[in-house]
């Protein structure tokens, strides 16, 4: 049986021994774009000093090429998607849309099965995705060592 | 067509319509559910009958893992592709349907091209293979018609119920080469897919000698078909009218798949070696073999980066 398509938050691509079982791990693995934005962020800022444009570049280019070498594809959200993460932050009651709009648009990605995703906040997802589809880094390299 | 041109439009009356007869002839309920297989073969075929002249559909389409299929988000926003169940797509309608200001000579064409196309494939699990056959007449590379057929042939024998084991590899051999060998190596889209073809030649051809290497033979094969693929999609004989961007977002996508490929040839190669020891003298398995341990190492530095964790 195939592996489910994996879709990642921004807390777990930066967690090296992850990103490893990434790069041996052949399937479907997902960055949705707002959480590239998040994890390339964290990524510029914690490299050392980016004080102009090139060093960000640099720092950006290595980036993308820890996730091309782990098969890590960067994704769009299309139109269905968009409307699962509307309709997460209408109805989930407790995570407002100001401070959570990453985790509603992750969820908005993941909604369709059967995307799992990856994340070490379970409690931020466990409104809006069935647990049989939410798991944390560790969990998912134990299941498909 | 030039790349970036083509806008998807809701309002585009023939490939609305289109969609819409096909769900109406062959799909089923309120939302006309159609079989996703029969829509994607039925939509192709129109779309090669009507031609590029003044009734074409404009069809966004590309050739993919399982032939010709359409291009989702270029479609239509009323076509909807419907997952309830898991283990069949089915495309459906969302709307009314009502076409009353389309008409003239390309919705005649339209007509009468899907009345044909329904009587020869009358909507049903039975006609789908017929309907793949006939799309595949047309594919733009020889290889593909050739790697079908390769793929029938292991069909064939796993669905006798001739256990892989006990299959004769020689009935296999002589096709999984002259299908490697039609593979299109000149195309430049198709360079990094090209690399791969000697060592995958290499051990597939030992692996068929053995009586027990025709089935990690195959499961090779279909590996080696899927990072194909990826590649097929953004050639320009094998995709039309699909938006700029979508061919942009899959070109982006190709070296992180010959990232995951090479590291998954790679881990599958070492296996086989331990279980398969006359792979351990071809050239292009060792030279392949090396790639990837380098590109390991490479990736290895890459993890010391002080912004990671753990």
């Amino acid at each position: 049986m195939p592996h489910p398509p994996l879709v990642i938050d921004a807390d777990s691509i930066r967690d090296r021994s992850f990103l490893y079982w990434l790069s041996v791990h052949y399937g479907h693995k997902v960055l949705p774009v707002i959480a590239y934005v998040e994890s390339g962020l964290y990524f510029a800022r914690k490299g050392g000093p980016v004080d102009d444009e090139d060093a960000v570049e640099e720092r950006l280019q290595k980036f993308d090429d820890i996730l091309r070498r782990a098969g890590v594809l960067v994704f769009p959200l299309n139109r269905a998607e968009v409307r699962n993460a509307v309709k997460s932050a209408v109805l989930v009651e407790g995570l407002p849309w100001a401070e959570h709009k990453m985790d509603h648009m992750i969820a908005g990605y993941a909604a369709i099965a059967p995307r799992v995703v990856v994340t070490r906040n379970k409690k931020h997802f466990e409104k809006m995705i069935p647990p049989d589809r939410l798991m944390d880094p560790y969990e998912v390299m134990d299941a498909w060592p | 067509m030039k790349r970036g041109a083509v806008q998807r439009n809701p309002l585009s009356p023939s490939l609305a319509y289109a969609s819409f007869r096909v769900m109406e002839l062959a799909g089923e309920g309120r939302d006309r559910l159609t079989n996703g297989i029969y829509f994607h073969k039925a939509m192709s075929l129109l779309h090669r009958r009507l031609g590029r002249g003044p009734s074409s559909i404009h069809l966004p389409h590309c050739w993919y893992f399982y032939g010709d299929e359409v291009i989702r988000s270029a479609m239509p926003y009323s076509v909807f592709w419907d997952h309830s169940d898991e283990t069949l797509t089915r495309v459906g309608w969302r709307g009314s349907g009502s076409f009353s200001n389309f008409s003239g000579p390309a919705k005649y064409e339209i007509d009468s091209q899907l009345e044909e196309i329904v009587q020869e494939f009358p909507p049903g699990n039975d006609v789908l293979t017929q309907m793949i056959d006939a799309v595949y007449s047309y594919a733009p590379f020889d290889f593909q018609r050739k790697f079908r057929s390769l793929k029938g042939e292991f069909y064939d024998l796993v669905g006798s119920r001739v256990v892989f084991e006990e299959a004769t590899p020689l009935l296999l051999r002589p096709t999984v080469s002259a299908t490697l060998s039609s593979f299109p190596r000149n195309e430049v889209v198709f360079q990094a897919v090209t690399t791969f073809v000697p060592p995958i030649q290499a051990t597939t051809e030992i692996l068929l000698e053995s009586n027990s290497g025709q089935k990690p033979a195959y499961e090779m094969l279909i590996d080696f078909w899927e990072f194909f693929c990826y590649h097929l999609r953004t050639h320009h004989r094998a995709n039309e009218d699909a938006p700029g961007e979508t061919l942009q977002f899959w070109e982006e996508q190709l070296d992180a798949r010959r990232f995951d490929y090479l590291g998954l040839l790679g881990r599958k190669l070492t296996e086989l070696q331990r279980r398969f020891p006359a792979l351990q003298s071809s050239d292009s398995v060792s030279e392949l073999s090396a790639s990837w341990s380098e590109a390991t190492s490479e990736f290895n530095e890459l993890l010391k980066d002080p912004a990671l964790e753990g």
